[in-house]
């Protein structure tokens, strides 16, 4: 059901945008450019948005929000709590701070180095969250053992001190760059190309299949760590994956489209609510469930205020939000009512 | 006091007439697209009723974008079918970006004439849409540039 709206969403967001194009001429583009012709004509910048500008932010659409699905459902069963998601761990926070660090003084960095500012922005925005997560994970292995507990804190702080020192750059950056800064924050996947996703969706890519396979040993710290243990689990051994795959998954997703908020939150709990807890549908389920959503975001994020782009973080929570909510007050509704009876 | 106020209000007023007079002996309006900000991705642009796009008024060039008002994100598709002959680009932001092949590196930005033909017209934002007692020589400038008048700067290169 879910793969199916998530084709369904993508090909809905193919045929609608800015430049409207019908679906018999998208059609005819996406055949024609695997070498076959077709009778219908159209036009050569129809051809330049659709291949250039269109499929690709549609497949990274899905690829981000599909690592930000499975990243935040291998969290919330880590850390065997609901709340948690991919921003708990530092990795938006430290990706935040490496950003703005680089839209003040990247200029010069980029000119020594002779990579494009946007390169650079987006290397230093991956290397941030993923560094913020390993300092996280450093900060709560003690004797080569990992508290979980400790890693919550330890990610609180860590987050608060790049908050912080974000604000410190907030305070000293001029109009543009806090412009430019701040719609970074708010995510987007305008200007994505085919090289970023060649660049960025091996990554995604590997860090969803990697994900799948933490199936059966997620089920098993459902019931504890203690009893995961006796039931052969290396608890070890899969914290430090978890940790791994949310913090590449979600710095390369983060490095592409910026912060995306409450994708990571919501898809797992929509795919519990109607699958149940078992992490063999709730891993892809929220994969694909997160596709689907932020591919739908973003088209809603290109075409409501078509010619301007509404960031897409703040599509993601303006949807998400109140759905969730409703979700949330139905189920307890439910619940209430079947216990009376 | 009062005379050095009207020394610049007549000097203000003589640059303007200049820059009047030049506009009046370029024929063509170009669709000029004024870019202002890129927020990690999307190109921020000047809208309806901005001083960006009075200044392009005042030199002989026409906003191409004028779907909404204010400096806002322009969707890429919208940049494509905007189809702007010229880019009037913040410089520090241009340099940012790598300068003119930097440009060409966005799909939705290369397939614009302006990059395609490297009429891109870099410029000091704040002097541009900021308008004030320098506004006549910068327009003058940017008239300049924009129309491709000047021959040795580098814009005017394909």
């Amino acid at each position: 059901v879910l793969g199916f709206a998530l084709a369904v969403a993508c090909v809905v967001s193919l045929t609608i945008g800015a430049v409207p194009i019908p679906p018999t001429r998208v059609l005819a583009i996406l055949v024609e450019s695997v070498g076959v012709e077709t009778p219908v004509s159209f036009e050569s910048h129809e051809v330049v948005t659709l291949t250039l500008v269109r499929a690709p932010r549609v497949l990274l659409g899905a690829l981000v929000g599909a690592a930000l699905g499975i990243a935040g459902a291998t969290l919330q069963g880590l850390f065997r709590n609901p709340l948690a998601d991919p921003g708990l761990i530092g990795v938006s926070s430290g990706a935040a701070l490496a950003a703005i660090t680089v839209t003040m003084v990247g200029a010069g960095i980029s000119g020594a180095l002779g990579i494009p500012g946007t390169v650079l922005l987006s290397l230093a925005a991956f290397g941030g969250g993923l560094g913020a997560v390993l300092l996280v994970y450093r900060i709560a292995t003690f004797e080569g053992r990992t508290s979980i507990a400790t890693m919550l804190l330890a990610g609180i702080a860590i987050n608060a001190v790049a908050a912080a020192a974000t604000g410190v750059f907030v305070f000293a950056s001029d109009d543009q760059e806090l412009r430019d800064f701040i719609f970074w924050t708010l995510g987007g996947l305008g200007g994505v190309t085919w090289s970023s996703i060649l660049t960025g969706g091996p990554l995604l890519l590997l860090g969803l299949v990697a994900a799948l396979f933490l199936a059966r040993p997620l089920n098993a710290l459902l019931l504890g760590q203690a009893e995961a243990l006796h039931l052969g689990v290396d608890v070890d051994r899969v914290q430090r994956a978890v940790v791994w795959i949310a913090a590449i998954t979600v710095g390369a997703a983060v490095a592409l489209a910026g912060i995306v908020g409450f994708i990571g939150l919501i898809t797992p709990h929509l795919v519990r609510m109607v699958a149940g807890p078992d992490h063999r549908i709730v891993l892809p389920g929220a994969a694909l469930l997160g596709a689907a959503l932020l591919v739908v975001a973003d088209l809603a994020s290109r075409t409501v205020v078509a010619p301007a782009e509404l960031p897409v973080g703040v599509v993601t929570a303006l949807l998400g939000g109140p759905f969730f909510l409703w979700l949330v007050v139905r189920d307890r509704r439910r619940g209430a009512l079947a216990g009376a009876a | 006091m009062r005379e050095a106020g009207e020394a610049l209000a007549r000097e203000t007023e003589a640059q303007l007439a200049r820059v009047r007079a030049a506009a009046q002996e370029v024929s063509r309006r170009p669709r000029t697209v004024f870019v202002w900000g890129r927020g990690g991705r999307t190109m921020q642009v000047s809208g309806r009723g901005t001083a960006a796009e009075a200044m392009m008024d005042l030199i002989h060039a026409d906003n191409a974008v004028r779907d909404f008002e204010g400096y806002r994100p322009l969707t890429p598709e919208a940049l494509i079918s905007a189809e702007p002959e010229v880019l009037v680009i913040d410089e520090a932001l241009l340099d940012r970006l790598g300068g003119v092949p930097g440009l060409s590196r966005d799909p939705a930005l290369a397939s614009t004439p302006a990059v395609r033909n490297g009429r891109v017209v870099p410029v000091h934002v704040l002097s541009f849409i900021g308008f004030g007692p320098r506004t006549g020589e910068v327009a003058l400038d940017a008239l300049r540039r924009v129309h491709g008048l000047e021959t040795d700067g580098p814009e005017s290169r394909p």
